[in-house]
């Protein structure tokens, strides 16, 4: 079986986009916390990805189209206001998340390094 | 992607907070001004604020087609301060017949601020402020561990 690392890069790079508008999202609940009637905002990502991974385990062949049906969509949080501690804590979840991504990233860069150096390391 | 987009977003936010600082500070320290009986009094202000772009949002949310990608970002709602409009407490008399402002009866008129409420008015924007540096802080370390991205270590 041929190792193709596209899709897994696909699937990173859509991860990390969404993680950088969580950012965004929540950036935007803390600074528009004091205006009054704001509604707090929130991404829906992870049912997107939990549906696409249902559907991939019935038909594994779509893996590549089934990807690029995959975006964030950003939607009314469950709450009526902002609280700052708690988007903040969000916020900090979120970013922790964004590194693993890029980690994972990382790695698979490594991997394919190690790959065109034919196993040496430098 | 607007990466950068999102600390104007922060950025907008610490303007409004910083106006709504220089406001409450304004009338604190006109707390204490009178005028001549008939004269011009202090009138305390407070800053409205409204969010921009939240009502485009949320219709294109509920009927339009959704928006996609780098759009969605610039869609978040931002901040602003609308107006500095005064507000409408009246004005504080005190008994003071010496006073060379007094009125007819003795009394003083001091502008209508509260000092407690404006003192909370205070703390309240200290925290938001606050928020929006971390806010501001976690985005830059993202970008940055992006831009490191790929280099060796």
């Amino acid at each position: 079986m041929m190792f193709s690392v596209e899709p897994v890069w696909e699937l990173l790079s859509r991860h990390l986009d969404a993680c950088m508008l969580r950012q965004a999202v929540y950036s935007s609940n803390i600074a528009n916390a004091s205006v009054p009637g704001y509604q707090p905002l929130e991404v829906d990502f992870e049912s997107q990805l939990r549906s696409a991974s249902a559907l991939l385990q019935a038909a594994p062949a779509e893996a590549g189209d089934l990807l690029q049906t995959i975006q964030p969509q950003i939607v009314r949080a469950p709450v009526a206001s902002v609280e700052l501690d708690q988007q903040l804590a969000l916020m900090s979840q979120n970013a922790l998340h964004y590194q693993q991504l890029l980690r994972a990233f990382e790695r698979s860069i490594g991997l394919l390094r190690l790959a065109v150096l034919e196993g040496k390391e430098s | 992607m607007g990466l950068f987009n999102i600390l104007n977003i922060s950025a907008a936010g610490l303007t409004v907070e910083r106006t709504r600082l220089e406001v409450a500070v304004t009338n604190l320290a006109n707390a204490q001004t009178t005028a001549p009986p008939g004269g011009l009094l202090y009138q305390p202000v407070q800053a409205i604020l409204r969010s921009a772009s939240q009502a485009r949002l949320q219709s294109s949310h509920m009927d339009g087609p959704s928006l996609e990608g780098s759009s969605l970002e610039a869609a978040l709602p931002r901040p602003f301060v609308a107006e500095i409009a005064p507000m409408s407490s009246p004005p504080r008399r005190v008994y003071d017949p010496g006073h060379p402002d007094a009125d007819a009866q003795g009394f003083v008129s001091y502008p209508g601020v509260d000092p407690v409420t404006t003192m909370l008015d205070l703390l309240s924007i200290s925290r938001s402020y606050e928020a929006n540096v971390k806010a501001f802080d976690i985005t830059r370390t993202l970008l940055e561990r992006t831009l490191d991205m790929g280099s060796q270590r």
